[in-house]
């Protein structure tokens, strides 16, 4: 009898010991990914990752094509072709929305303080979504692009409306993206266009899956549903000026001591397909957000010397 | 009899297929329903079943490789926490059917009561070591309310998942044997 068979044939006869060992590996596994000063390292995440992903995604793309063919047979396939030529053409446009918005919004309060909107125009990476997160409890998605590809850990994650996320894990040829609706997931946000001007504020995942919340560091004076809440840049991930939702509270009325409130995702964070990796450097960020601090110092000063104003006249 | 080589496969082809229901099927299904959905581990349901089969060992290793699966399709920031709830639900799973000789309905329920909540409590304790700020910890109402719901829907997918899975696994002797004495009349 071979050693593997003896092996074999005492743990068939002690159980005990093949479970004391497997929870011991397991243990083991667990410590890795909590190394102190490297709880960003997930190795083992990262190499299963890279193992299940591209069968993750052939299956996906398995239950896309059955889905297509299901739909293509008995809706009408020339709106259905046309739909997703909109939907490749909104996602390659996402950036540049988000600098069109800029630009646009420039002609207000908000385009006055964000004019670091003129240098948003950040290089971005097309991923495809090919997997949901296995537990309800936690929210994110796994995209088709990895370090191969150019992705790196904490990049920016948009689609054609608004943020979704950042990139959590890096794979070879995936990535881990946290969505902005995870109660882990935080990122520094602000109103710009309350009579009271600008309100900065955090923006979490709320217990509720399907909505943010937005808590205040400043108290905000008079806030109606529908107002947008952009990314402010001070948490130095995200650059100033995406959009990551519009307020949503439960009742019609205008927020007025309230510290937090409800905010809903722009993004179809449901629906989601296609989505842009932005490409942006921490250097950036700091010269995005530096702009925006010397812009509000210029309105505060005296907004007589704006640029627009001055235009106007 | 079907071979050890025909079983690992349909066996791994059942975790694929798990793996799949596991991220998929929630987000396809309406909202009402992918509330309820969202309890169901399939791969836990799984792992029970296999650990049924009065095999700990192949039981306990699927549990891990299942463990393996979920965690590297989830989240989740840390790895090794569901394979360590799978292999201790198929653990718990073994013992229940080394105690009881007969294979039949109510066993199979305890055996799946037991597991869900086995694996609810290791993955919540986890959560709590690894300083998680989750919904289900919210206080004593949600994490009640998150071992009623699991064990309920545990309960109700089994009972259809398994009459699914017994039609896939041919079944050896024993287990014949084991119905057969569990379906017997009494004088």
């Amino acid at each position: 009898m071979s050693i593997a068979d003896k092996a074999k044939d005492k743990a068939k006869r002690n159980p005990e010991w093949m479970l004391g060992i497997l929870v011991l590996l397991h243990l083991i596994a667990l410590s890795l990914n909590r190394v102190p000063g490297q709880s960003g390292v997930r190795l083992l995440q990262m190499a299963m990752m890279a193992v299940t992903t591209p069968f993750q995604s052939g299956i996906g793309s398995g239950a896309d094509w059955i889905s297509g063919q299901w739909n293509g047979y008995f809706n009408l396939r020339r709106v259905r072709e046309e739909n997703e030529w909109l939907k490749s053409e909104r996602t390659r446009l996402a950036s540049e929305q988000i600098a069109l918005r800029e630009q646009i919004a420039r002609y207000g309060r908000l385009g006055q303080l964000v004019e670091a909107g003129d240098r948003i125009g950040y290089q971005s990476i097309r991923a495809r979504v090919v997997g949901r997160d296995a537990s309800r409890l936690f929210g994110t998605v796994v995209i088709d692009k990895g370090f191969f590809h150019g992705i790196s850990k904490n990049q920016p994650v948009v689609d054609a409306m608004g943020l979704v996320g950042r990139v959590v894990v890096v794979a070879p040829y995936s990535s881990r993206v946290i969505l902005i609706t995870d109660e882990r997931h935080g990122a520094g946000s602000v109103i710009a266009t309350t009579l009271a001007g600008r309100l900065l504020g955090i923006v979490r995942g709320a217990r509720d899956s399907y909505y943010c919340q937005m808590d205040f560091i400043t108290a905000p004076v008079r806030i109606d549903n529908g107002e947008p809440v952009f990314t402010s840049g001070q948490d130095g991930i995200y650059p100033p000026g995406l959009l990551i939702g519009r307020v949503a509270n439960p009742t019609d009325q205008p927020v007025s001591t309230q510290q937090r409130l409800v905010v809903a995702p722009a993004a179809e964070l449901g629906r989601l397909e296609i989505v842009s990796v932005l490409q942006v450097t921490r250097e950036q960020i700091r010269g995005a957000v530096d702009a925006v601090i010397a812009e509000e110092q210029r309105l505060e000063k005296g907004p007589s010397k704006s640029p627009v104003n001055e235009k106007k006249r | 009899m079907e071979t050890e080589n025909r079983k690992t496969l349909k066996i791994l082809g059942c975790l694929l297929v798990a793996g799949f229901l596991q991220t998929t099927l929630v987000h396809v299904a309406p909202d009402w329903l992918a509330r309820w959905l969202g309890y169901i581990d399939w791969l836990m349901l799984l792992t029970v079943y296999i650990a049924l089969q009065r095999k700990p060992l192949q039981g306990m290793l699927m549990g891990a490789v299942a463990g393996a699966i979920h965690d590297s399709l989830s989240g989740m920031p840390a790895f090794g926490v569901a394979g360590l709830a799978y292999v201790a639900a198929a653990y718990v799973t073994y013992s229940i059917t080394a105690l009881v000789v007969v294979d039949n309905l109510l066993v199979r329920y305890v055996a799946v009561a037991a597991s869900s909540l086995l694996n609810t409590s290791i993955r919540l304790v986890f959560y709590v070591l690894l300083g998680l700020s989750l919904p289900v910890l919210a206080g004593g109402k949600a994490i009640t309310a998150n071992f009623i719901f699991s064990l309920l829907i545990h309960l109700i997918a089994s009972t259809l998942l398994y009459i699914l899975l017994d039609r896939i696994f041919l079944k050896d002797d024993n287990l014949r044997w084991r119905r057969t004495l569990a379906k017997r009349k009494r004088p």
